[in-house]
């Protein structure tokens, strides 16, 4: 493991911080920001333990990277904070077991078969037949709470195992998302390869252990690295549609690997991953959205995560789209969700993401759209709740028309 | 001369209990902080670190404030108010046994007022956001401290905050007309008038101004803005020496043209930026950042007449921005400046000192001498205008030596700026860590009446114990 000891100290302090954390906007507590977090892990490290309340503080970092990007010193308070969650033990046994099930595709396809029979009495419909929303409040997940349907037949269960075909042999990682609960992204991207005579491979594929590695699971996130190495190292281009596993394999994977065996492998696949929408704009495939008015929420990890950035509003503004315009400091801010951020702390990762849902609302789009699927799951959530019917759609089915 | 002994009284557990189960009575559970992690976080302020309070209260409103002095007054606790603790001195940091009053979430724009020319805000404000809330109403409220995106009107206020428009609009005390004040015994004053005239008593408002929270707290400010100035242009002069440009801004300062900023940055400054800016500036010249408001006619005409008079007093070059991206692109060295000192070292000690502006030059160069003596890497820049310099020192908090000859080379900047007839602090104020070299710039007697008055309006001396004074 990498040491952050001397990162930690680079910090001095300043509370420049304190301008952009989407957390600390909220709850105006020091302690809930950089400089606040990193006093709470350099006291723990002094005082040799962190605390149950240390870790419940730790638990409600987005790990979005707003406070390094505005950093003077460009401290990596992500990393810090992540490494400290490891060392802490913050997993919860609903965390451990939620990851045990992400990283065996077996269980998945069980789990959302399960989900499918339970759906009918814990949930009802959205009115625009979307997704689910809580009858009443379940641990961890509040009355009310949007739920992406679990679709009949989840797209890795029906594609897993397929062989690539045409002239460049691409692969897809679809990320849980995708794979597991939101089958028109999978489909919407066959669709939009298709058109340029290509089918993707779909390895067997488990999760890329993004979450694990943000709860500090170091176990559980090598093994899922492994499992990816394993099924794609044959591939010279992987194509994500989520923001969050596409950052997570191009940034993490030689970080989660660091000190085994896989390290080199892992340094050299980072570079093949593509986030499916930078892969796209640097094809000639033209898509057509003319007079569609779209609002765009950039997922954080797209910022500061994807190589090659944003590429989705290029994209959208190539096919002829009206994108709305929000102000500079909403159309940057985070979405709120956060991965287990938002399940830990709902009515937070609520407060975070609706004033720019609002302002995107006002604006009146046709559409609404990103290239996560938790921010996706977030958006809807929010939307929902002012009982708009403006649609929510993943940026491949948008684009795939 | 000895603290008086109520200061620092220690708190047992036990009376602690008692306490923070009183604040939560007044502020409600989820506003009090207590647990040993949390309170940390409150340990310092943005440069100088203290001990963690005994615990954190986050008030609402003025009458919880009040109720909180009462209760500290009642228990003889040391209290110690709290902006964005983005102060550099430890006016927000505690040093013994204290309970912290962070006002953050005081944070409403009550009323601004376009005919009056009238803002009434609360405490936590961001100045940042006041800025942007006046804009759009066509006005300008001009103090803007380096924090402005992060500190908070009231401390700004309890610390009498500058900025880089000092040279034109002065600093935050000539924007306050008003103020709402916690007396330390728990009562409520209004100081000042919110008329543009008013001459009744002592001039209290000014008295709290700049008090760093040891005379009362703070809870509500009147505050004068202006029309916004619709046009603005910048200038960015370039000159072989230091001496020509500190002339330079001599002659600026004598003209008709008042600029809203002027930033002398010396070649060792520009040094630390030379791969960020690329040939904006080149090597081995001295510079001067001007920016000019007022109507399109106005900017444009003193801008003619200011690069002419730039050139005659020596500059070689002088680059003209009307845009706002040409301006973005001049001022890019002036803002890459301070993360790029991070690079060179990850600490350094940076003063604020301020002489007259006549003598700007020799503080720069006297300060390349301490630097030189004690073989330290350093910066200066600043505010020409106001004769306001940041004076960096560079060091590596790993290297003891190092760290060692940084320490012993800050007294010989107080020396320096007061030698040259100016002032240990311009902007920053005293809080902890110049409350030692007090003495070197007010006499006995001065000090002694500042202490006679912080006993009469706080007697038991709970507010913000220990601080300004040595």
């Amino acid at each position: 493991m990498t040491d952050w000891a001397d990162e930690l100290r680079r910090c001095i302090r300043c509370g420049a911080c304190r301008e952009v954390c989407p957390v600390f906007l909220q709850t105006l507590l020091e302690t809930d920001v950089a400089r606040g977090r990193l006093a709470r892990i350099e006291r723990a490290d002094q005082t040799g333990r962190f605390t149950t309340a240390d870790c419940e503080a730790l638990t409600l970092c987005l790990q979005c990277g707003k406070c390094t990007e505005i950093c003077k010193a460009g401290v990596a308070v992500p990393d810090i904070v992540r490494d400290a969650k490891a060392r802490a033990g913050c997993a919860t046994a609903l965390q451990d077991t939620a990851l045990a099930f992400l990283g065996d595709g077996v269980a998945m396809e069980r789990l959302t078969r399960r989900a499918r029979t339970f759906a009918g009495w814990l949930t009802k419909t959205t009115p625009d037949g979307s997704g689910l929303r809580l009858r009443f409040a379940l641990p961890y997940l509040q009355k009310s709470r949007y739920l992406p349907k679990p679709p009949d037949a989840p797209y890795l269960q029906n594609h897993a195992g397929r062989q690539a075909d045409g002239e460049k042999p691409v692969a897809l990682f679809l990320g849980c998302g995708a794979g597991w609960l939101l089958d028109q992204v999978g489909e919407a991207m066959d669709a939009i390869l298709e058109q340029m005579n290509l089918t993707a491979a779909v390895p067997e594929q488990t999760c890329c252990g993004l979450p694990a590695w943000g709860i500090g699971d170091v176990k559980r996130a090598r093994e899922a690295a492994i499992n990816f190495l394993e099924s794609f190292a044959d591939y010279p281009a992987i194509l994500s549609p989520c923001a969050s596993c596409t950052a997570h394999l191009q940034q993490h994977l030689p970080l989660v690997l660091a000190g085994t065996v896989h390290e080199q492998a892992a340094r050299k696949i980072a570079d093949k991953v593509h986030d499916f929408f930078v892969w796209l704009h640097q094809q000639s495939w033209q898509p057509d959205l003319t007079e569609r008015r779209v609002a765009v929420h950039v997922p954080c990890h797209t910022r500061r995560g994807v190589r090659g950035g944003d590429a989705l509003n290029g994209l959208l503004r190539k096919a002829g789209a009206q994108i709305v315009a929000l102000d500079e400091s909403l159309e940057q801010s985070c979405c709120g969700m956060g991965g287990s951020f938002g399940v830990l702390h709902p009515k937070l990762s609520r407060e975070i993401g609706l004033a720019k849902v609002r302002a995107m609302l006002a604006a009146e789009p046709d559409v609404i759209t990103t290239s996560c699927t938790g921010c996706l799951v977030q958006l809807r959530d929010l939307v929902d709740l002012h009982q708009s019917h403006v649609q929510v759609v993943h940026a491949a089915t948008l684009l795939n028309g | 001369m000895k603290r008086w002994p109520i200061c620092w009284q220690s708190i047992s557990e036990n009376e602690l209990k008692k306490i923070t189960h009183e604040l939560r009575a007044i502020v409600g559970r989820e506003s009090v902080l207590d647990d040993p992690g949390d309170l940390t976080a409150y340990d310092g302020d943005a440069k100088v670190r203290g001990v963690a309070p005994l615990a954190v209260a986050l008030a609402t409103t003025t009458e919880q404030v009040q109720a909180i002095v009462r209760l500290c007054a009642r228990t003889r606790t040391a209290l110690i108010p709290r902006g964005a603790g983005t102060g550099v001195v430890g006016g927000a940091t505690p040093e013994a046994d204290a309970i912290v009053l962070d006002l953050s979430r005081m944070n409403k724009i009550l009323s601004i007022d376009a005919t009056e020319l009238l803002a009434e805000v609360e405490p936590g404000v961001i100045t940042g956001d006041l800025q942007q809330a006046v804009e759009k109403k066509g006005l300008l409220y001009p103090p803007d401290p380096a924090s402005h995106a992060t500190s908070t009107v009231g401390g700004n206020a309890a610390t009498n905050a500058g900025g880089l428009r000092a040279v034109k609009y002065g600093v935050t005390s000539d924007w306050i007309r008003a103020l709402d004040v916690v007396l330390a015994d728990g009562q409520l004053i209004h100081t000042g008038a919110r008329t543009r005239k008013s001459v009744v008593g002592y001039d209290l408002t000014g008295l709290f101004i700049g008090s760093e929270g040891t005379l009362g707290v703070i809870t509500g400010l009147t505050l004068r803005l202006i029309p916004k100035p619709p046009a603005k242009a910048t200038l960015l002069a370039l000159f072989k020496t230091l001496p020509s440009a500190g002339e330079a801004v001599q002659a600026v300062l004598r003209g008709a043209v008042t600029p809203a900023a002027m930033e002398l940055m010396d070649a060792t400054a520009l040094a630390a930026v030379r791969e960020k800016i690329g040939d904006l500036i080149p090597p081995d010249v001295s510079t001067l950042l001007i920016d000019l408001d007022g109507t399109p006619e106005q900017v444009q005409h003193d801008g003619k007449q200011l690069s002419d008079l730039l050139k005659q007093t020596g500059a070689v070059d002088v680059h003209r921005a009307d845009s706002d991206d040409e301006a973005k692109t001049l001022w890019s060295a002036r803002r890459a400046l301070s993360p790029a000192l991070y690079e060179v070292r990850s600490h350094k000690v940076a003063e604020d000192v301020t002489v007259p502006v006549t003598r700007i030059v020799d503080l720069f160069t006297g300060v390349a001498d301490i630097a030189e003596r004690f073989a330290l890497p350093h910066a200066c820049y600043g505010h020409a205008g106001d004769g306001n310099v940041h004076v960096n020192l560079l060091y590596d908090p790993q290297n003891e030596d190092e760290t060692n000859r940084a320490r012993q080379a800050r007294p010989e900047i107080f020396r320096l700026a007061l030698d040259l007839g100016g002032t240990i602090s311009g902007e920053h104020g005293i809080g902890i860590s110049k409350r030692e070299f007090m003495s070197w710039e007010q006499g006995p007697t001065l000090l002694d009446l500042q202490r006679r008055l912080k006993r009469v309006f706080d007697p038991l001396n709970i507010l913000n114990p220990g601080k300004v004074f040595p």
